[in-house]
């Protein structure tokens, strides 16, 4: 590693997140157990949260995974989809690894560890609730903490930017069949009417009505006003909403966590395989296509990092809140950032693999 | 100072535009928390010019927001027909908002 190497990783370690942000996994462990406390002091407030349903929608729920979702899809630039002839290897790479490896890899490691590793002790029908939110994880890359991720490794803005355009737009089509797809595979049945209920809900819906409001209030206001007073205001709604789904969930989560405490770190083991196998396909594929370091690393980081609003959306929607899958998702959401910031790391010492950034850059 | 250059592309595409173009940073909001400043630039120029120094480059007035860092940053010019954009090549910044 040399001296500039070094240096980069300092400075971007410091600079790019806050506490909030580096310490999620506490925040999540905090709201777990918030939300047990809830569910086995105050039982009443789920209880009756659970009633306020229309068309067998929880409304408390989908209020909250709007507050989630919404913010995120509001800030996508669709404009962006016009340079998707820009940085054509990371692109190749990136749609590759996330939307025809990642799922299936997914997949293959959850199975082999819920339904094989894991058989001893999680009992078979749970095994394929775990393996169901594990499904979701995998068919949703991420869409916004890529940014995040990309400037703590000086990535390329404008790629970053037309990846996660592209993403989101294939994300429309793709997500519901390859869950279907794969849940099908696992002998899981979910109704094809309850699957798309749950994608118009929680991915049509936030993303049509994100990107009318993006397209009204800046014509109305300005893109400045825009991303300086709207974005600044209505970006930290996403964490917040996220949180108090977390204590919610746990709040119907409460007696299987008391019983099985131990299956929050059976959860995560092949959650955290997964995420270093899909960084590292990626990565290495890069590598041996020559491709820059600031379209490397972020085109790496978007299939290892998850959409998991979305997962958390689709696994309640699809399975309920008191569901293992819904677990998974939101173990998916503990393990997040420490992982993250670790590939980050190794992102930033990594950085003398590949071509100096004057290489390969269009003239 | 922030060391900007234009394309032929994006000058070009500019000169039809009214010539006048806004080089700024845009903030991305991470789901988990979190937050970067893509820099984007706009044909125009900004509705308050406060917080932006004006330069002439290569016959476009460009105004270029005080908070951007050294760069170097490179506008560009993208898209086919009347679907064109600039895009901008350059690292992103710390939000300053």
């Amino acid at each position: 590693m040399t001296d500039r190497n070094a240096s980069v990783e300092e400075i971007s370690t410091k600079e790019g997140m806050g506490i909030f942000e580096r310490y999620l996994s506490v925040w999540v462990a905090l709201c777990i157990v918030a939300g047990v406390a809830l569910g086995q002091f105050l039982p009443v407030v789920p209880e009756t949260l659970s009633q306020w349903e229309y068309a067998q929608v929880s409304i408390p729920v989908a209020i909250l995974i709007w507050a989630m979702i919404y913010p995120m899809m509001v800030q996508i630039d669709f404009s962006a989809i016009l340079g998707v002839r820009r940085e054509p290897k990371g692109l190749a790479i990136t749609t590759s690894v996330n939307w025809l490896i990642k799922p299936f890899t997914m997949f293959a490691i959850a199975w082999f560890f819920f339904m094989v590793v894991y058989a001893a002790w999680i009992p078979e029908d749970l095994g394929r609730e775990y393996l169901a939110g594990a499904i979701l994880l995998g068919a949703a890359p991420c869409t916004a903490m890529v940014f995040v991720w990309s400037y703590l490794t000086r990535g390329d803005a404008a790629y970053t930017l037309v990846q996660v355009a592209v993403n989101d737009i294939i994300m429309l089509f793709a997500f519901a069949p390859i869950v279907v797809l794969l849940l099908g595979v696992s002998n899981i049945h979910v109704p094809w009417d309850t699957v798309a209920l749950s994608v118009l809900l929680y991915i049509v819906i936030p993303f049509v009505a994100g990107y009318l409001t993006r397209i009204w209030l800046i014509r109305k206001k300005g893109i400045e006003w825009f991303d300086n007073v709207f974005m600044k205001r209505l970006g930290p709604v996403t964490p917040i909403g996220l949180l108090v789904t977390l204590v919610l969930l746990f709040a119907f989560q409460g007696e299987r966590i008391l019983e099985n405490p131990g299956h929050i770190v059976l959860i995560a083991i092949p959650l955290i395989i997964q995420t270093f196998l899909v960084f590292y396909i990626a990565y290495y594929w890069a590598k041996a296509w020559r491709v820059r370091h600031a379209v490397a690393a972020p085109g790496a980081m978007i299939g290892a990092s998850n959409f998991f609003e979305l997962a958390v959306a689709a696994a309640i929607a699809m399975f309920g809140l008191q569901s293992g899958a819904a677990l998974v998702t939101v173990v998916g959401v503990l393990v997040e950032v420490p992982l993250m910031l670790a590939l980050v790391r190794i992102a930033n010492r990594t950085r003398h693999w590949f071509p100096a950034d004057t290489e390969g850059k269009p003239a | 100072m922030t060391t900007v250059t234009l394309t032929d592309a994006a000058r070009d595409w500019l000169a039809g535009q009214g010539g006048e173009v806004t080089l700024r940073l845009s903030t991305r909001h991470g789901c988990c928390g979190g937050q970067a400043a893509v820099p984007v630039a706009e044909p125009g120029a900004p509705r308050n010019a406060d917080g932006y120094t004006v330069r002439e480059i290569d016959g476009v007035r460009v105004f270029v927001a005080d908070d951007l860092g050294a760069g170097p940053y490179r506008i560009d010019g993208e898209g086919l027909f009347r679907w064109r954009r600039l895009v901008v090549e350059g690292e992103m910044g710390q939000s300053q908002n």
